[in-house]
């Protein structure tokens, strides 16, 4: 089994977002998504047939505060064009999906937590994760992590120390998301956190885990490493030329 | 640095726009294609416009904007930014080297228009120097 792909985004006003499945991802694949929201209020919609991890949706603060909601699903049939993430009210948002290979469709989920921390640390704010069990040796164990940072300055997440970065969406201070993978052995993760950067800022996080059963037998798929090229930004809107 | 395209505020009739090409660029000197319309006395009414964003490779995000279009405090924005991020595979950022970018407006509407292609690690490394 095997991490397949991710694909993100974020808005600062937009009511949906519509995240098309990651290229690649078929049917059996495991779906896993999260939505990290500056809120005052409303709710967070995952898109449809997803489960909510427990402890999901959490919220930090009561009135400039934050929502964070996650969940998964089985794809038993052919994967949608998107998933669709919608909020009330038109506040900013980010949002991920990333797919997994592999998995045991019957029980997907192996272990999970959710920590969400209230106490507001400076930048930077360490993102602790509550340590979960892995079941079996080799399994995938993914991280989703969101700051409550109370600035627009620009912002940034470390993922965890040795874990494959999947998502990193930079929002500009408010509610930003990061997410990451690897593979461990049976037993304890032990103590896991990543680490969330905002200049001249302070604030709580929520830390995901999630630990995935593999399927008997299950594939592992990897990607050829691509080597990128120094060009320039081409044409845009009709033809003019971007400088 | 970022490389942007900006187009000064004009009156767009209701209807599809694009798709429009952004083109030659590598998931090297690129982490994020940002979108950003000033809001110029929009109409109040849902929905307003959606926005698509669509990579080479195939992924895309589409963002639907209603009215209103405000803060969490219920202030009125004066911008919308929406962004679609590179995105990753097995082996780290896939290997984008083009997109597009669409909009349906379904009220007309008055607005700026900036595109960039942004390297947003080197803008964040660049800020906290």
């Amino acid at each position: 089994m095997a991490f397949r792909s991710a694909n993100s985004g974020f808005t600062t006003s937009a009511n949906s977002i519509n995240v098309s499945a990651p290229t690649g991802t078929v049917q059996t694949d495991v779906v896993v998504v999260a939505c990290s929201q500056d809120t005052n209020g409303g709710t967070i919609t995952l898109p449809t047939s997803v489960s909510h991890f427990t402890g999901s949706p959490s919220t930090i603060g009561s009135g400039d505060s934050q929502r964070f909601a996650a969940g998964y699903k089985v794809e038993t049939g052919t994967p949608p064009a998107n998933y669709t993430f919608t909020t009330t009210g038109s506040q900013t948002k980010s949002c991920g999906v990333m797919t997994f290979s592999g998995i045991d469709n019957a029980t997907p989920i192996d272990a999970q937590s959710l920590n969400t921390d209230t106490t507001a640390e400076s930048s930077p704010k360490t993102i602790d994760f509550t340590a979960i069990t892995v079941g079996e040796n080799n399994n995938d164990v993914l991280a989703y992590y969101a700051v409550d940072w109370d600035s627009t300055n620009a912002e940034t997440h470390a993922q965890p120390s040795g874990w494959d970065e999947r998502i990193d969406i930079h929002s500009g201070g408010f509610a930003g998301l990061g997410a990451a993978t690897t593979t461990m052995s049976a037993g304890s993760t032990g103590t896991i956190t990543a680490t969330g950067t905002c200049s001249s800022s302070s604030g709580g996080a929520f830390g995901l885990l999630v630990a995935l059963n593999q399927a008997a037998g299950g594939a592992t798929i990897g990607g050829p490493v691509l080597a990128g090229r120094a060009v320039s930004l081409g044409r845009i809107f009709g033809g003019s030329t971007l400088q | 640095m970022a490389r942007t395209f900006n187009r000064n505020a004009r009156n767009y009739p209701a209807g599809l726009f694009g798709p429009f090409s952004i083109d030659s660029f590598t998931k090297n000197d690129t982490d994020v294609i940002e979108v950003r319309l000033s809001v110029e006395s929009w109409p109040t009414a849902s929905p307003l416009l959606i926005i698509k964003i669509q990579w080479d490779t195939g992924e895309s995000l589409e963002f639907v904007q209603d009215w209103p279009v405000e803060d969490k405090f219920g202030n009125p924005l004066t911008e919308c930014v929406y962004r679609a991020d590179v995105p990753h595979v097995a082996s780290g950022k896939r290997n984008v080297v083009g997109g597009t970018i669409s909009g349906e407006l379904f009220q007309p509407i008055r607005t700026a228009i900036s595109v960039a292609a942004l390297d947003t690690d080197a803008m964040l490394a660049q800020a906290q120097k």
